[in-house]
């Protein structure tokens, strides 16, 4: 965590994790930013938040995750911020069917709510359960592509994919920004518990 | 430790069967203000106490209520529990759902029983989760002779003093209960099948593995049918086979709650709300009541979740704080994605009986955490209009610290502490509850006993939230957006007395504002004196006594807790906690006797204007259905259990219906199918109506008191938060249609996010928060 605060940085990236309860949201994100998994993590209640500076190309990239609460009743809060999110990781569980038949009003749910065009990843956690997954890769693939969609599997716990996926989407944002709106101001840097600069949100979403 | 002691025989005395000539019941909730101390079973009794569960004056009566709470309790657990047979089960499974004879096409029980496993899972989930990193948990509770759960070998040794001879199958609620794991059973079943993964309980608890699940329950019913021949083979099999964990103790709770409560059902919080209170319980000193502690927790944490159940309903996220009354009250209309078909797909609709609460209630989140940043606007407006400027808004935040009423932002033993003062704050909600039928804000100011304006419900929790704002405010104004969102996600401040501390300054404050010049109580009174603990803490540090606190530490609040003699054999993770406690607190190491002022029994100091808990048995019915009955002072089987049923009546009904819409369920993104939402006040009544009949629990007791339960059904159905009893008409259905639109942030605009960067994701929220400020201000 104290490594991700001192870095400048030359874009910013929000990005939003959503799935049913219990996918494993946190300890994907808690293995992507802090390099580290608990099998028993407390539930999100709300939203919650990580950092982590990425080089991308030559660029360093803020990433600014937000980690929501599955449960329909915290919907209020989560879809709030849908809007201003740039990609987003759909997560399933591939030991649990139904979290998977939900990634369906998960993506509506984004229809919804999110920015137009915004980048979306779908994301097959807990994948080193080998003997308990009921959701194959086929089928993970499958769904993917009838949304036209990005498809990793992944293990938090074993530390699969957990880094290509968030790569790989903050990689497409990056595109997407670069072709479809102008070059941003370079970033100076925020060092530690300094206040961030505060003028660079430039079209990259929130339209 | 002589204060200490003195402390704990006062508290001791104030708890005996005999009521304290010196001390109402005024005087108690504030001396448990200040801090219980953790010694001997004080803790729970006062919990039980405060939250009107044992009420402060009729102990005579604590017997029996106790008695017959616990034997309602036990009832739940036989009936509510209870599976259908391993052979109806699999005519289910096949999908020969209409086969069933109790069952019709419309509202099949083993459609129900399905549903209802997505809810028990989606616990089952959260419960092995609840507080992860504290071992108690996944510990066995220990065997008992008390408990018909924990069944010990010796079984029903006769003990005169708990068991009465009891005449009635009704009263004999202390056999063992055969079906008491049935709840988990089913989860094995569903997790056998592996359709959605095998989750089982013998593979999450390394102590079960090597019992199947299909034995080690058959061994259960066995056990059960031979109540007090077939003990269980505690010595060697004491790790648990048979046995619960206490997790699972919270499942069951959890999972009768949600079935009791249908408007709520179960919501990602509640377990960590009910961690404390079953902590607290199951580490009595005393044994028969740790042997009950899963029927207390049930209770006491039904009254609390009363008093906070607003927090968990989705519908009331928007619920503004308008000006005063139901015509007058605002509700937003703006709404996230209000330009993309809002309330379609996953927006689930408001209930016609959401919306009714919606009319009649202001305590939900988005009011809770209004009521936070307007203290904080009032109490540092610097710090306020930085977070204004930042963009940082309290639902980052705020959000969890009350909806989980801070469990998750210190550790258990803090947290308990933390909650000696809230729910001693929160008794007077309790003794005064609210009038729903008002129309009134609960949020509207009162005067309380001591004589400062008391700014809502649990208003003690707002100001402990906005003292921890405060406390930290040096480093969050110095911070960004980032950094301080994650410095409020992860609370810096891990020793609770300081913030504490602010929240006690805060109230005497509030205080002293409110009080009129003139002094309103003689100095010498209890009050003052306790109010006033600050300036007592002024003088033990002139004396020296506090010398040891650090540079820059806040008057620390004395810890009792801290200075605990001897730590129990159960509290072991509790008691190692509570050195580190100690450790970083200044005061400790310094006699206790700093809280003389405060304690010292002084029957001449009566306050003058105490408030007297009256018995409040009616008033307290109305606030939810099933728990208020449950502290009915007048126990008789006739009432209580016409109470009961009549929240029954209403839960089953209610909780089947919308289960089976899909409303229930939360994480299952079936979240509202575009079929989800109708008025269901039709329906409800006839499901309820073929559902109570499939029940024989249900039907007995229903059946015998339908004409009592009849008047009380309606009377509750008024006057409970969560009744669907609003019949549609065409105003309330526009109401309705922009009740589903209703946000408490409106969603951000391209204009909004001109403010920084890191700003962005949710820079617009603050608009919506600024001009809800503006409104509380000048309202």
């Amino acid at each position: 965590m104290a490594t991700s605060k001192s870095a400048s940085y030359d874009y910013l990236i929000k990005l939003l994790l959503i799935g049913d309860s219990g996918v494993g949201k946190s300890c994907l994100l808690l293995r992507f930013s802090d390099d580290s998994f608990t099998p028993s993590f407390i539930t999100t209640i709300g939203i919650d938040f990580k950092i982590r500076t990425i080089e991308l190309d030559g660029k360093r990239i803020k990433l600014q995750i937000w980690d929501t609460a599955g449960q329909e009743r915290f919907r209020t809060i989560t879809t709030a911020y849908y809007r201003g999110a740039m990609g987003i990781l759909l997560t399933y569980d591939v030991t649990d069917e139904r979290s998977f038949n939900n990634i369906r009003n998960w993506i509506r749910n984004i229809e919804q709510h999110a920015s137009e065009g915004v980048n979306k990843i779908l994301v097959g956690n807990k994948c080193d359960m080998l003997e308990k997954k009921v959701i194959s890769k086929e089928q993970g693939q499958a769904l993917a592509d009838e949304f036209k969609i990005k498809f990793l599997e992944t293990s938090a716990k074993s530390n699969i994919g957990v880094e290509e996926a968030f790569f790989t989407l903050a990689r497409d944002i990056k595109k997407r920004l670069i072709d479809t709106a102008s070059e941003k101001p370079e970033k100076p840097s925020g060092v530690t518990v300094n206040p961030e600069p505060a003028n660079r949100q430039a079209g990259c979403c929130g339209k | 430790m002589a204060t200490y002691k003195e402390r704990v025989s006062l508290f001791e005395r104030l708890l005996g069967l005999e009521a304290p000539a010196d001390y109402d019941f005024e005087r108690f909730r504030q001396l448990c203000y200040q801090g219980i101390p953790d010694h001997a079973g004080i803790r729970p009794k006062c919990w039980k106490i405060l939250l009107n569960y044992m009420p402060f004056d009729e102990r005579s009566r604590w017997p029996d209520i106790l008695r017959s709470q616990r034997t309602l309790y036990y009832t739940f657990v036989k009936e509510l529990i209870k599976n259908p047979s391993l052979e109806e089960l699999e005519n289910a499974k096949k999908g020969r759902i209409d086969d069933h004879p109790l069952s019709d096409a419309l509202d099949s029980k083993w459609q129900t029983y399905f549903e209802e496993l997505r809810v028990l899972e989606q616990i089952d989930k959260d419960v092995r989760r609840t507080l992860p990193d504290f071992a108690f948990f996944q510990l066995p509770v220990p065997k008992t002779r008390y408990s018909p759960l924990h069944r010990s070998a010796e079984s029903i040794a006769p003990d005169s003093e708990v068991q009465k001879p009891s005449t009635d199958a009704d009263l004999k609620p202390f056999s063992p209960i055969q079906s008491r794991r049935a709840l988990f059973k089913r989860l094995e079943h569903l997790y056998a099948d592996d359709q959605f993964g095998a989750r089982s309980h013998a593979h999450q608890i390394p102590t079960k593995a090597s019992v199947s699940p299909g034995s080690s329950n058959s061994q259960i019913e066995k056990d059960g049918d031979n109540s007090t021949e077939a003990p269980f083979e505690i010595p060697e099999k004491a790790e648990g086979d048979e046995g619960d964990l206490h997790w699972e103790a919270i499942e069951r709770i959890l999972f009768i709650y949600a079935k009791l409560n249908p408007g709520i059902g179960y919501v990602q919080g509640m377990n960590e709300i009910l961690g404390p209170l079953y902590y607290v319980m199951a580490n009595d000193t005393d044994e028969e009541s740790r042997a009950h502690a899963e029927a207390d927790s049930f209770f006491t944490f039904t009254i609390l979740m009363s008093e906070f159940r607003d927090h968990f309903i989705r519908s009331l996220d928007n619920v503004q704080p308008g000006p005063r009354g139901m015509s007058t009250r605002s509700i937003s209309m703006t709404s996230i994605g209000s330009d993309k078909s809002p309330g379609g797909g996953m927006v689930r609709k408001a209930s016609m009986g959401e919306l009714a609460m919606e009319l009649t209630s202001g305590n939900g989140i988005g009011n809770s955490m209004a009521r936070l940043m307007k203290r904080l606007k009032r109490r540092d407006i610097e710090l306020w209009k930085d977070f204004q400027v930042k963009g940082i808004h309290a639902a980052f935040f705020s959000f969890r610290w009350l909806t989980c009423l801070l469990t998750q932002e210190f550790a258990l033993p803090d947290v308990i502490q933390l909650w000696d003062s809230i729910l001693a704050d929160l008794a007077t909600d309790i003794a005064a509850p609210s009038s729903p039928g008002s129309a009134q804000p609960d949020d509207s100011p009162s005067r309380t006993p001591e004589g400062y304006l008391r700014e809502g419900r649990f208003d003690f929790l707002i100001d402990v939230c906005c003292a921890m704002l405060i406390c930290i405010r040096d480093e969050l104004l110095q911070g960004s957006f980032a950094d301080n969102v994650r410095m409020l996600q992860n609370y810096p401040i891990s020793d609770v007395d300081i913030v504490l501390q602010k929240a006690y300054a805060f109230r005497e404050e509030q205080k002293e504002a409110a009080q009129p010049r003139g002094q309103k109580y003689p100095p010498g009174t209890h009050f003052t004196k306790i109010l006033h603990r600050t300036d007592a803490f002024k003088r033990e540090q002139e004396k020296g006594i506090a010398s040891a606190a650090g540079p820059g530490a806040k008057p620390p609040k004395v810890l009792w807790m801290n200075l605990m003699t001897k730590p129990e054999p159960m509290r072991n993770p509790f008691a190692q906690k509570n050195a580190n406690t100690s450790s970083r607190t200044p005061i400790v190491g310094s006699p206790p006797s700093t809280v003389k002022p405060n304690i010292k029994p002084s029957p001449n100091q009566h306050a003058t204007t105490t408030m007297k808990k009256a018995p409040q048995a009616p008033s307290q019915i109305h606030k939810s259905a099933s728990p208020p009955s449950t502290r009915s002072p007048s126990v008789q089987p006739a009432t209580s259990i016409g109470a009961v049923g009549g929240s029954l009546k209403e839960g089953f009904s209610g909780f089947f219906n919308r289960v089976r819409k899909g409303s229930i369920l939360t994480s299952e993104a079936t979240n509202g199918p575009p079929t989800a939402p109708q008025p269901d006040k039709p329906a409800e009544t006839t499901t309820s109506a073929s559902l109570v009949k499939g029940l024989g629990f249900m039907r007995d007791r229903i059946a015998a008191s339908t004409a009592a339960v009849g008047n009380a059904v309606t009377k509750l159905g008024q006057t409970v938060k969560t009744p669907p009893a609003v019949t549609p008409t065409a105003e309330n259905k526009k109401q309705l249609e922009a009740a589903q639109e209703v946000v408490w942030i409106r969603p951000p605009s391209e204009e909004d996010l001109h403010v920084d960067d890191d700003y962005g994701v949710v820079g617009a929220v603050e608009d919506a928060v600024k001009v809800r400020g503006e409104e509380i201000v000048s309202g």
